[in-house]
């Protein structure tokens, strides 16, 4: 079976392992905690009828304490860009983190999700600024963890991303179909 | 040696506890064999079996497979195995990672590289107590970024609203003074003719309003410049004895009026000369001072300073303000200092004032490092105390500043003043205020003009407004010291006039040369004590004779034929694509209209300026059109021209309406005759070239394409320096004007 490394990226606190419960194993949790180093999950997902295992890497937040490590990135065929809209500073922080992923990983297949969108009313992040980061082509998802929404079109989009890449790099020696 | 294989040798018994001491401890142990390969050595408990299913003691792993996030750490654990590091540490650890299980749980990790007796061993640790105490560390970290992020987030908000609020007050006060500026002035103007009684009491009142709603304006925006930390106290040497004697002969009048004594005690001890900010300190004695007498109505008000007692410096003062008036009640006390506050409302009906002053003094006492509190006895009096630092001044080396030199003039001199505004209003203005007076008056309406004017030496004073086009009066005053500089002349007397309150325009007048700045709207007598204090002790007047007065109308007409001719600029100044003309113009109109009860002048001249400032000219001269079809409207008896309200064309729209311009245009050109014969004879080819320019454009503008070509020409001829041609052309002018007949006419 193919295997794929999937990188979730964004300052702490946006949401990443979050998105990652509700879409490994449908849950949701209200209590806040912070992830240390780096978090593996696998889930099987079928894409276009091929049976891919998604290897996902959530790594801890960036902020003032933690930077992401590249050693962490390397390897990894897409990446998810999680931004808190409630947040704007996770905003800037996405901004320069996909900078900084291009630069050590290349130019590989990525989405952006704004997180919690159940709390729309209260976000700091403006339509302006979605639209700015659709200028920059950056594909654009909203998407709430605590109800689910968009969490799945954000794994499969990304997944199928990912395939439609040529030469794709898999990540399962030898195994490949 | 030998020792070194028995552990694969041990006993069946001694292997099954290690297995259950690392099952316990949470350990797995692998021995990584060459071709990186990955043995198990301990028995696999339960949990690594939900992570790695199907494996036995001694079979081989595939342990990055199964932990992928030891991707970065293995290629260096090799290191270490291979002998390749220089000062092998005896193991390499690894970070914290998590394994998500299917059934939701998480395990943690740590990974242990090491090298022993030859061997290479890589450790699984089941980190979880590690984890979650690492965890707690960093979530308490983050917790207290998200609470810094919400303060900033907070701060930056209030910073912005705090801005805002200050912005807006700032224009608003600009706002309210202009027009309050004319109010005033006009109230005082009506107050010195003849008037019924009746009159005489409305015209008060006028006065006491306005003066009321000065005083409001400049609290309010005061209270905000301290709020959002815009006040900046100045540190300047100053004189004690001058500061709290001049505060309390400030109050004298009003004390007299009242029959209340006010006087003051400077303990001895106290330092005479201090450095700080004397304006500000003069300003809370004032408020204070005020208010106790506003609330006395017999016996003292007395100010006492002393060094503040216990105060580890001797420039750290106690002020008291002590007066005999009703007094405050107990429950009431704490409320003095609040904004808007009076002890009790009904105080507002009964003594006026917002209760603004205190809260100002407070913050300013506060600002000075000091405190300020009240002690009162209801029907006994009230004692104002504040403290405040100080550092210690020196006192002045010389005699009395250049100023007083100025002051020995003799009384009956008759003063020559230059009046520089470029508001025709505002010099009327100053004209009118100064009128009775023996001065003698001369007028620049910009910049150049100020300059060239006062170049000649001919001024004992000159009154400079600092916004004006061609050149600021910022510029004019530099222009001046530099000269006088230049030539050692003796200083002239300049101050400078706008409506601008905040405390940076002062400081840039005074940085400019100026030596003392007035704040619109300029009450008569300030202006008259300025110019007495700075330039010369004027008689005193007492103005009532019959031609001064004035009655409203022709304020207004004249008012209205002035907008007129500002409409006229506007457009000539369209014709030159001299927007900077038309913003001057429309702000002008902006700034009075109101004033003159012509609110749409205010309105229109408000879209001029905005227009120009975009550089619209569609936008510009519609609002033109609609100035000069409301001006047509109302001109009492004025031209009226009843095509200007046809329904044609804008362009059309806009030439019938300035057809009815025409003739003043004319009367202006035939009134230019003098100074294009100085020009000639001085061969000023810079005036006769603008003035060819001019005429160019506003011939065109006013309908006449004759005029137009003529100044095409003498623009031309001025080009070239031609004095001989230009002579032909300005008797062509000459000729064209004489025989021109305007059907309004």
């Amino acid at each position: 079976m193919i295997q794929k490394k999937i990188c979730m990226i964004g300052a702490f606190g946006v949401g990443k392992t979050s998105l990652v419960a509700r879409f490994v194993r449908s849950i949701f949790s209200e209590k806040y905690q912070t992830t240390v180093g780096v978090k593996i999950d696998k889930k099987v997902v079928e894409v276009g009828g091929q049976q891919v295992t998604l290897v996902l890497w959530d790594i801890a937040g960036e902020d003032a304490l933690t930077t992401v490590k590249v050693s962490q990135l390397r390897g990894a065929s897409g990446y998810i860009l999680v931004v808190d809209g409630l947040r704007k500073a996770t905003y800037e922080t996405a901004l320069d983190l996909q900078r900084r992923v291009g630069e050590a990983i290349g130019p590989v297949p990525f989405l952006c999700v704004l997180n919690k969108n159940d709390l729309r009313e209260r976000w700091d992040v403006t339509e302006a600024d979605v639209e700015a980061l659709r200028q920059k082509s950056w594909p654009v998802l909203y998407g709430s963890a605590k109800n689910g929404e968009g969490v799945e079109e954000l794994f499969q989009d990304l997944t199928t991303a990912i395939l439609k890449v040529p030469n794709v790099r898999d990540d399962t020696a030898g195994e490949a179909t | 040696m030998s020792e070194t294989t028995q552990p694969a040798k041990q006993p069946n018994t001694a292997f099954e506890d290690v297995a259950k001491l690392t099952a316990a401890i949470g350990l797995v142990i692998f021995e990584r064999v060459p071709r990186g390969e990955f043995t198990l050595l301990s028995p696999p408990p339960d949990w690594f079996q939900s992570l790695v299913p199907d494996v036995l003691t001694g079979s081989v792993v595939p342990v990055l497979e199964a932990f992928p996030a030891l991707d970065a750490f293995l290629p260096e654990a090799e290191t270490l195995w291979n002998g390749e590091l220089r000062e092998a540490p005896p193991e390499l650890v690894s970070d914290l990672w998590s394994e998500g299980q299917p059934s939701g749980e998480e395990l943690h990790f740590r990974a242990h590289a090491l090298r022993a007796d030859g061997r290479n061993w890589l450790l699984l640790e089941l980190a979880t107590s590690l984890y979650h105490e690492r965890q707690l560390v960093l979530q308490y970290a983050h917790d207290v970024a998200l609470q810094n992020d919400t303060i900033v987030r907070l701060n930056l908000e209030v910073e912005r609203a705090t801005q805002a609020k200050s912005d807006f007050l700032a224009i608003m006060s600009h706002e309210i003074r202009t027009p309050l500026n004319a109010i005033l002035g006009m109230a005082e103007l009506m107050a010195e003719t003849e008037l019924t009684e009746e009159q005489r009491k409305y015209v008060g009142i006028f006065q006491r309003a306005g003066s009321n709603l000065l005083t409001l304006i400049n609290d309010i925006l005061d209270l905000s410049k301290v709020e959002s930390g815009n006040l900046k106290l100045e540190s300047e040497n100053f004189d004690l004895f001058e500061v709290a004697g001049s505060a309390i002969d400030l109050v004298q009048g009003k004390a007299r009026e009242k029959g209340v004594a006010v006087t003051h005690e400077i303990v001895p001890g106290t330092p005479r000369y201090l450095r700080g900010d004397a304006l500000r300190l003069r300003q809370v004695l004032l408020n204070l001072l005020g208010n106790s007498l506003k609330f006395t109505h017999q016996g003292s008000v007395r100010l006492r300073v002393e060094p503040e007692p216990d105060a580890p410096h001797i420039s750290a003062l106690r002020f008291a303000i002590k007066d005999t008036g009703i007094g405050i009640a107990p429950d009431q006390l704490h409320k003095v200092f609040q904004s808007f506050t009076q002890a009790d409302s009904s105080i507002t009906r009964k003594y006026g004032g917002t209760g603004l002053g205190l809260t100002i003094s407070k913050k300013l006492v506060e600002a000075m490092s000091g405190q300020i509190w009240v002690e009162s006895t209801p029907g006994e009096g009230s004692t104002f105390f504040f403290t405040a630092r100080f550092g210690l001044g020196q006192a002045p080396a010389v005699g009395p500043p250049a100023i007083r030199e100025a002051s020995a003039r003799p009384l009956t001199a008759q003063l020559r003043i230059l009046v520089a505004d470029d508001s025709e209003d505002n010099r009327f203005l100053i004209g009118s205020y100064l009128k009775s007076l023996p001065y003698r008056l001369d007028f620049a309406e910009n910049g150049v003009i100020a300059l060239e004017k006062l170049r000649t030496g001919a001024y004992d004073l000159a009154l400079v407004d600092v916004h004006m086009p061609e050149m600021d009066g910022y510029a004019v005053a530099r222009n001046v010291r530099d000269q006088e500089r230049s030539k050692g002349g003796k200083p002239l007397p300049m101050l400078a006039l706008t409506a601008d309150a905040y405390s940076s325009a002062i400081e840039k007048s005074v940085a400019a040369g100026f030596n003392a700045h007035l704040t619109k709207p300029i009450r008569k007598q300030t202006l008259l004590e300025a110019i007495a204090r700075y330039a010369a002790a004027p008689q005193q007047h007492v103005a009532k004779a019959a031609d001064e007065s004035r009655s409203l109308s022709s304020l207004e007409s004249g008012y209205l034929e002035r907008s007129r001719k500002k409409a006229a600029d506007i457009v000539a100044a369209l014709g030159r694509g001299d927007f900077d003309a038309i913003r001057t113009n429309g702000h002008n109109m902006k700034g009075t209209g109101t004033a003159y009860g012509f609110p749409p002048i205010t309105e229109l001249g408000g879209t001029i300026e905005q227009a120009a400032l975009a550089k619209d000219a569609d936008a510009v001269r519609t609002a033109v059109q609609d100035l000069l079809a409301y001006l047509d409207q109302d001109a009492p008896a004025k031209n009226p021209e009843p095509e200007a309200s046809s329904k044609n064309g804008p362009r059309l729209k806009l030439k019938s309406s300035l057809r009815s311009l025409a003739p003043e245009f004319i009367d202006r050109l035939r009134a230019s005759d003098n100074s294009l014969r100085d020009a000639i004879r001085q061969s000023d080819f810079s005036a006769l070239r603008i003035f060819g320019h001019n005429l160019k454009g506003n011939g065109a503008n006013f309908g006449f394409p004759v005029l137009s070509e003529l100044g095409d020409r003498m623009e031309s001829a001025a080009l070239r320096n031609e004095l001989g041609p230009m002579e032909a052309l300005i008797g062509e002018l000459r000729q064209y004007l004489d025989s021109v007949v305007i059907e309004y006419e």
